[in-house]
């Protein structure tokens, strides 16, 4: 609770009382639409979170009544019985067959950037408990931290760039994702925190010349802090407005207001800016050094605006937060991120229950999206490459060079999948015009399924260091019979199949890969000798050596295939 | 625009709020649409339309108004700018304004200054999202199709193309709202293909993933060289082809599906426009960056493939025009826009193409006329509309509408509105005015409301 309280702290002396806001209205105090237990009227003194502290006496309830003019700051999560967007609990699922377990399964964790290798996954679905156990892992913190930050910022494994055009910040993001190893708490709230940022919510917009490459890492950062304490979403975006990174990416009060209703509220009113640019007439951005700046020639005179009386743009940026359209508008934005390809009535309705749901949290949002039955049984959409690419690396243990996470961040861009490039988010997710997703097509199929290295390669610069690993296609990993060459590719078929898609091969395509490779010889059906796994030799080593080989040279054929299915970059619905 | 015609718009933008169904486009029925197929193969149009994303100020081609302005914004133009010329016709000489009166002055451009929405000073709606999807649906109801699929398929069902024809609609700039979906399947040949400004070409596949010596039968690597390159005898095996072929079979309906289909078709297709050649310009020669690039890469295609109607893009390279603050670089940006559209012209000609190649340049709206606090602009409702080239169809008209400046006394509310009796139209004419272009005799049926097409049209 200490270190909670502390936190916290820091976080409200920089967004108020460095920016220069909640320092008193001089009696232009405006009405606060709730005001429940607060501590303070304007910010904490700091001399009552010591007392508090100091006495030990803290408790979450007071901690939870924490707020500013009726902005409450911390919310707890709700139960998941609470969300009224239905959820897909583990009895339903464990009704499913085993091939729709085994999609749901792929399009959740995908949907998380995360999967596991194919043996590990099915035991979890086989434990009956899959559903929750994902569920709860998310609200447990596992990962070593001390560890992964250190990993990611280790320049003999991920390089480290320098140079403002390399987007060093993205890079580490991107980084973070690929190394994790544990779906904890704080994956879950980096998740958060990417998500958001892909958004019109809260994109750091570095294609903007006022922008700066920090911005990146402040916006994204502050979310992961801020998430990490239980910051309700409301709270979090009101230190996100007030912030010099989100006046980087709306540069004058009319524009700054006009975007903050349109953004958060989905108000474009045209009428209600000029009342915006009222309230923020005393903030700017310097052009020395695209600095935030608050006057103090701020608004005296009363503003109608939210169903309230605000004056300045301290009051604007709260009450905004506070007013009743805040939770429907951002809900919107989610749900139409998730959603892409239901009708404007279809998402309505989902945002609709999720907001009576009562949420004050992002991971209340996201959470009952991605645990819904609309989410994870009816919902079809293309597939973000990143997506594609954590999830694909956890399966298919498959790991890049010390530059590949220039070269990902470089391929979004490609694909117009850019990470937190534009200034009003990714619109639309995963473009999928011919020329992005020949981008997409091309960077999954040649620098992933494609792309095979040997363990023995340990050169972390060189070219051959990036690809997938033989352990991903170890004997052990499939069920195989060597006096049964046919049964025996339908087995490998089927692993690269199920674990890529996360469904078996259709009979028509094993037929297609065994019309390729297996042939009539001696009365039987046996491998085509390019691709016998299971070739004989005196030389134990040259066998093992030939039978590697030949199996590699299945594979690359069955991932050939498969990185020409549609399947590969989108997520179905369970039929 | 005559005074009773634009009482007759209020009166119809009244209308808009008072009965909120009076503009709705309704999905509309093929079988309602007056084609002639005459005009459409008479014009045989090629179009470039240049979107000028944020909303591009409308005083590089408009600074007659520039004294009353500069008297009642809030910051000094002159201050701020340092160097304010008018040209000849009231052009902004440093934002383009030269180049502006070169393309007049050939006869080159017409330069519409009131492309002004009544209707959305009444809805209150100066939002980039709306009024960007607006203009790209060519109707103020935005629950139907994009202007271009609209007109893809009509051109479709009425025996103008079909699916011989060799990408009718290309973009360099993604799929915009222009080709948003109607609520009923197109044909895969009528979408937007993709390509960029540096015909980079990713549909290629590397040929040794293609051509691995274990894809081959034995019959088929009984031909020496077999999987070498093609000019030293190497051939594609069937085995890729019909993984094509399977994969496809299995590929559900929608973008991903047609972008294989199309991927082998672009792959050459991208290797011949890179062949084309663009003549030597002299002096007229286009500026280095990504936006002449385009315009380049957009008439090199026209010009090479005929079948292509109509190509969209933005402005990327030159940046955006959401000019809120630091509207200083507008003015190079402006310049540099038109000393590329300068060029596009002289290129044209160059190929003869300046009869059937037309440009048309606009944005979701112009700006707000008052130099705020940040030295910008905000959001506004009046813009210019440039439209250069198409000479075989258009009679170009060289400047037309005048405007007036709208002081309310608010802070950050003064605009640029039409002068009474000047010639005006709602954005939504844009669309008409493609409509009519490729022989679409009633556009009124996809735009929801009788919108004219612009006077330089026939």
């Amino acid at each position: 609770m200490q270190k909670r309280l502390l936190t916290y702290f820091s976080t409200v002396t920089l967004t108020l009382l460095f920016l220069g806001c909640g320092s008193g209205t001089n009696g232009n105090d405006t009405k606060s639409t709730t005001n429940s237990g607060v501590l303070g009227t304007t910010t904490i003194p700091e001399s009552d979170v010591n007392e508090t502290i100091n006495n030990g006496d803290a408790s979450d309830d007071e901690f939870l009544r924490t707020s500013y003019k009726g902005l409450v700051f911390y919310h707890k999560n709700l139960p998941t019985s609470s969300y009224k967007l239905v959820q897909l609990n583990d009895r339903e699922f464990n009704t499913l067959n085993d091939a729709q377990k085994l999609q749901v399964a792929n399009k959740l964790l995908n949907s998380l950037f995360f999967a596991y290798p194919l043996k590990e996954l099915k035991e979890k679905i086989d434990s009956g408990t899959f559903i929750s156990d994902i569920q709860n892992g998310l609200n447990v913190d596992s990962t070593d931290k001390e560890w992964l930050e250190n990993y990611i910022l280790d320049n003999e494994i991920f390089k480290q760039y320098t140079k403002e055009w390399e987007l060093p910040q993205i890079n580490t993001i991107l980084a973070r994702f690929y190394a994790a190893k544990k779906l904890d708490k704080y994956f879950y709230n980096n998740w958060i925190a990417y998500i958001l940022t892909q958004t019109i919510l809260f994109s750091p917009s570095y294609e903007l010349t006022n922008t700066h490459t920090p911005n990146i890492s402040r916006v994204y950062n502050h979310l992961v802090n801020m998430l990490g304490v239980d910051s309700g979403m409301r709270f979090i975006t009101y230190v996100h407005m007030m912030s010099e990174d989100n006046w980087r990416r709306f540069r004058s009060p009319e524009d700054n207001g006009r975007e903050m209703l349109e953004i958060y509220l989905q108000d474009s009113k045209d009428s209600h800016v000029p009342l915006a640019g009222q309230a923020l007439k005393n903030w700017s951005l310097n052009s020395d050094g695209d600095t935030l700046e608050v006057g103090l020639n701020k608004n005296r005179k009363p503003i109608e605006l939210f169903g309230t009386t605000i004056y300045t743009g301290e009051d604007f940026y709260r009450e905004l937060v506070k007013s009743s359209a805040f939770t429907r508008g951002v809900i919107n934005r989610l749900v139409d991120f998730f959603f892409p390809n239901k009708t404007a009535q279809e998402r309505a309705n989902i945002a609709t229950k999720i907001v009576s749901s009562k949420t004050e949290t992002w991971q209340d949002v996201l959470t009952q999206i991605l645990f819904s039955k609309e989410y994870l049984l009816n919902n079809y959409r293309a597939q973000s490459a990143e997506e594609t690419f954590f999830s694909l690396a956890k399966k298919m243990n498959y790991r890049v060079r010390r530059d590949g996470m220039l070269v990902l961040r470089r391929y979004l861009e490609s694909m117009h999948q850019a990470s937190m490039k534009y200034k009003l988010g990714k619109i639309d997710r995963v473009p999928l015009d011919t020329l992005s997703f020949a981008y997409y097509n091309k960077y999954i199929r040649m620098s992933m399924l494609l792309r095979h290295t040997k363990a023995t390669e340990t050169n972390h610069d060189s070219w051959s260091y990036t690809g997938w690993q033989d352990s991903f296609v170890d004997f052990d990993k499939f069920s195989y019979d060597s006096r049964d060459d046919v049964v025996s590719l339908r087995a490998l078929v089927t692993y690269l199949f199920e674990t890529i898609l996360g469904r078996d091969a259709k009979e028509d395509e094993q037929q297609f890969f065994k019309s390729h490779i297996i042939e009539a010889r001696d009365g039987k059906e046996l491998f085509k000798s390019e691709f016998n796994m299971f070739v004989t030799r005196d030389d134990v080593d040259d066998q093992e050596r030939r039978r590697e080989e030949n199996k590699y040279r299945i594979v690359i054929t069955v991932l050939d295939y498969i990185s020409r299915l549609g399947e590969t970059y989108s997520q179905r619905e369970v039929k | 625009m005559k005074r009773r015609d634009f009482i007759k718009l209020s009166t119809l933008a009244c209308s808009a709020i008072l009965f909120p169904d009076f503009l709705k486009a309704k999905e509309f029925d093929v079988g309602d649409v007056n084609f002639s197929k005459a005009t459409f193969n008479e014009n045989s149009a090629q179009t470039i339309i240049i979107n000028m994303y944020g909303g591009a100020s409308q005083l590089s081609g408009n600074i007659t108004n520039i004294e009353e302005i500069e008297q009642n914004s809030q910051n000094s133009y002159n201050g701020y700018f340092r160097s304010i010329s008018k040209t000849k016709n009231g052009c902004w000489k440093e934002a383009g304004g030269d180049y502006m009166e070169k393309l007049l002055t050939n006869g080159d451009m017409t330069l519409y200054r009131c492309c002004y929405s009544a209707i959305r000073e009444q809805n209150n709606n100066k939002s980039h999202g709306l009024c960007t999807e607006q203009n790209q649906k060519g109707s103020f109801d935005t629950k139907g199709g994009g202007v271009i699929t609209n007109l893809a398929e009509i051109l479709d069902n009425k025996g103008a193309i079909d699916n011989n024809t060799l990408m009718p609609f290309v973009t360099l700039d993604g799929e915009s709202t222009f080709y948003a979906p109607l609520n009923r399947p197109l044909k895969s040949y009528l979408k937007p293909t993709a390509i960029n400004e540096n015909l980079d070409n990713p549909y290629t596949r590397d040929r040794w993933s293609v051509r691995e010596w274990f894809y081959y039968t034995r019959e088929e690597r009984k031909k020496e060289q077999y999987n070498d390159t093609d000019e030293n005898g190497g051939f594609d095996p069937k085995f890729s082809k019909d993984m094509d072929t399977l994969s496809q079979s299995h590929n559900r309906q929608g973008k991903i599906k047609d972008a294989f289909s199309k991927r082998g078709e672009l792959e050459h297709f991208i290797d011949e426009i890179k062949k084309e050649q663009t003549p030597d310009l002299g002096e007229n020669s286009y500026t280095d960056n990504q936006f002449s690039k385009k315009i380049e890469a957009a008439i090199k295609l026209l010009n090479k493939n005929p079948d292509t109607k109509i190509v969209t893009l933005g402005t990327g390279g030159l940046g955006g025009w959401d000019d809120h603050s630091n509207a200083r670089d507008y003015v190079s940006r402006m310049n540099n826009l038109f000393a590329t559209l300068h060029s596009a012209m002289a290129h044209l000609k160059a190929i003869g193409k300046e009869g059937k190649i037309n440009i048309m340049v606009f944005a979701e709206f112009g700006r707000n006329v008052n130099l705020n606090s940040a030295n910008g602009w905000d959001h506004g409702n009046l813009q210019n509309l440039y439209i250069l080239g198409g000479k075989d169809y258009f009679s170009h008209k060289g400047v037309v509408g005048e405007t007036v400046v709208d002081a309310t006394g608010s802070l950050n509310r003064l605009w640029l509105k039409p002068k009474p009796n000047t010639y005006w139209f709602e954005p939504i004419s844009i669309a008409s005015t493609l409509y009519k272009l490729y022989g679409i005799e009633n556009p009124e049926v996809l735009t929801g409301g009788s919108f004219d097409s612009l006077n330089l049209l026939g």
